[in-house]
């Protein structure tokens, strides 16, 4: 019985989290869709008013601008890690054999 | 003691002699030896006769440091507050004892109990790194009955050492608890060794916490000192970070340099599953550290770029930087990654000695060598040399007595 009651109330918290998920994912879809159809539907313009509107950027400024500004080269070096560091982990994970050590 | 074993000598590994009756405190301290047969073997063992010299010199310049006062053994001064003792001692010293914290989260938290010949030589490497670290402390600070006086008299919630002082103490109890199976196994106390088990994850994730925390804590204490340091060893935004990243590698380093010596020197003490799983183990705990360096090299360079300190790199401290980074990050990195391609524990130990030495460099470039790079370069009395030598000698005595003694390097037969 308790195992039943478990069970139900796992199902209906599982059923709201995805009914929230959702709610939350067609709003946030709807909003993002808006959004481009406002911009003529350019990402790269889209992202520019939405640094401009939080204030990372000013009015004036462009995507290379603010690139630049959080110095480029740095950007560059944490994206080139993100692409290498799953790689390197991949590479160092292949699967195990004989260890072998020099004896003493 | 390898020669021994080799001639019939088994050491105590239970509770209860061949003949049923418990082996006395004084017995398990002499290793199952007579007296004379103990003194005889330590009086055979020359490292004794290396440690007896450094004690004779060594033990009256420390009590000297307290008779006379700090000047008299190191020339610590305003431009220059931390010697060679809190370089050495508390810099160094603390990184290279990560293990306990790496070890614990590895076998407790992430459930590779295959690790667990190793663990309790991660814990024991943590807890004494820590143990010896404040030591060189009270060495520097003096009046060591003023210990608690930063954490419960004169509080400074403010300063960064106030967090540093707080977390090594509540670290250090939680890596004395996280020891405790060890001695109530040893002294046969098995409702200690129960207790601990029951609250063993707790105890994990405290230790994760405080020592994540002033592993960053101790970087984030040269930001009271901007411009003293060199720019290319100091990031405002970074420092803590290049600490906490560096102390992941340190430690785990630093757990395959002492498992190798044990494997050598103390094999009389290793039982057959440490020795027979060390190499399985060395190239596991390889694969970490390659993932740590890896992300540590990137996150120096990214120091350098984002304080845009690039035109550095052609100076002579240019230079420096470039050899500690190619010592100390990139040949281990390039070894600990042959060493796991090729499942090879011998790499492994050569990059982990590699990496140990280049931590070492780099905390000692950063508090020392580069330390008022634009004012004149200190070189540390020599009494300083041999109150660190000496201090580091107690350490390495102690450690050598526990890993003797305490089950760690191999498992208590007695089932408490």
């Amino acid at each position: 019985m308790t195992t039943n009651n478990t069970n139900r109330s796992g199902k209906l918290f599982v059923a709201m989290m995805i009914g929230l998920g959702v709610m939350i994912g067609a709003w946030a879809m709807g909003a993002i869709l808006f959004s481009l159809s406002q911009v003529n539907w350019q990402v790269s313009e889209l992202l520019r008013s939405y640094l401009v509107a939080t204030g990372a950027i000013g009015e004036f400024q462009t995507l290379v601008d603010f690139y630049s500004h959080i110095k480029g080269v740095e950007y560059l070096i944490c994206l080139a890690f993100l692409v290498a560091f799953p790689a390197f982990f991949k590479y160092v994970n292949r699967p195990q054999e004989k260890t072998v050590a020099v004896r003493r | 003691m390898n020669r021994m074993l080799e001639k019939g000598f088994r050491p105590i590994d239970t509770l209860h002699k061949p003949d049923g009756t418990p082996w006395s405190f004084k017995e398990k301290m002499m290793l199952g030896l007579s007296p004379q047969e103990y003194w005889a073997a330590q009086l055979r063992n020359p490292f004794n006769w290396i440690l007896a010299a450094i004690f004779a010199v060594g033990t009256p310049i420390i009590v000297g440091r307290f008779i006379f006062g700090l000047g008299w053994a190191t020339h610590g001064s305003y431009d220059y507050p931390w010697g060679l003792l809190l370089g050495w001692g508390l810099f160094v010293m603390v990184p290279l004892s990560a293990s306990g914290f790496m070890m614990g989260t590895t076998v407790e938290l992430f459930g590779r109990k295959d690790f667990k010949p190793i663990e309790r030589l991660g814990l024991l490497n943590g807890l004494l790194g820590y143990f010896f670290a404040v030591v060189f402390l009270q060495v520097d600070l003096g009046q060591p009955w003023r210990l608690i006086y930063p954490m419960f008299v004169s509080l400074g919630p403010a300063a960064v050492l106030f967090l540093v002082a707080w977390h090594v103490a509540t670290y250090l109890s939680v890596q004395i608890a996280e020891l405790i199976p060890a001695v109530s196994e040893w002294m046969g106390w098995p409702k200690a060794k129960r207790f601990i088990k029951q609250i063993v994850i707790g105890l994990t994730v405290a230790g994760i916490i405080l020592s994540t925390l002033h592993q960053g804590a101790l970087g984030a204490l040269f930001t009271y000192a901007p411009g003293k340091v060199h720019p290319l060893w100091y990031s405002s935004a970074f420092q803590w970070f290049h600490f906490l990243c560096s102390a992941i590698f340190a430690g785990l380093s630093m757990l395959i340099v002492v498992s190798t010596l044990t494997k050598w020197f103390m094999r009389w003490r290793c039982d057959e599953t440490f020795l027979k799983s060390l190499d399985r183990l060395t190239v596991g705990i390889a694969k970490g550290a390659a993932l740590a360096l890896v992300t540590y090299l990137v996150i120096k360079f990214i120091g350098v770029a984002h304080d845009n300190d690039w035109k550095y790199l052609f100076s002579g401290w240019g230079q420096w930087f470039m050899f500690e980074i190619a010592l100390g990050v990139i040949v281990p990195l390039v070894l600990f990654t042959s060493a796991v391609r090729n499942n090879n524990a011998t790499t492994a130990r050569w990059a982990a000695l590699f990496a140990v030495l280049g931590i070492a460099l780099n905390r000692l470039n950063t508090s020392l060598v580069t330390f008022n790079w634009n004012l004149y370069q200190e070189i540390p009395h020599w009494r300083e040399f041999v109150i660190t030598i000496t201090v580091y000698a107690t350490y390495i005595l102690v450690y050598r007595a526990v890993l003797a003694r305490l089950p760690i390097l191999f498992t208590w037969k007695d089932k408490s």
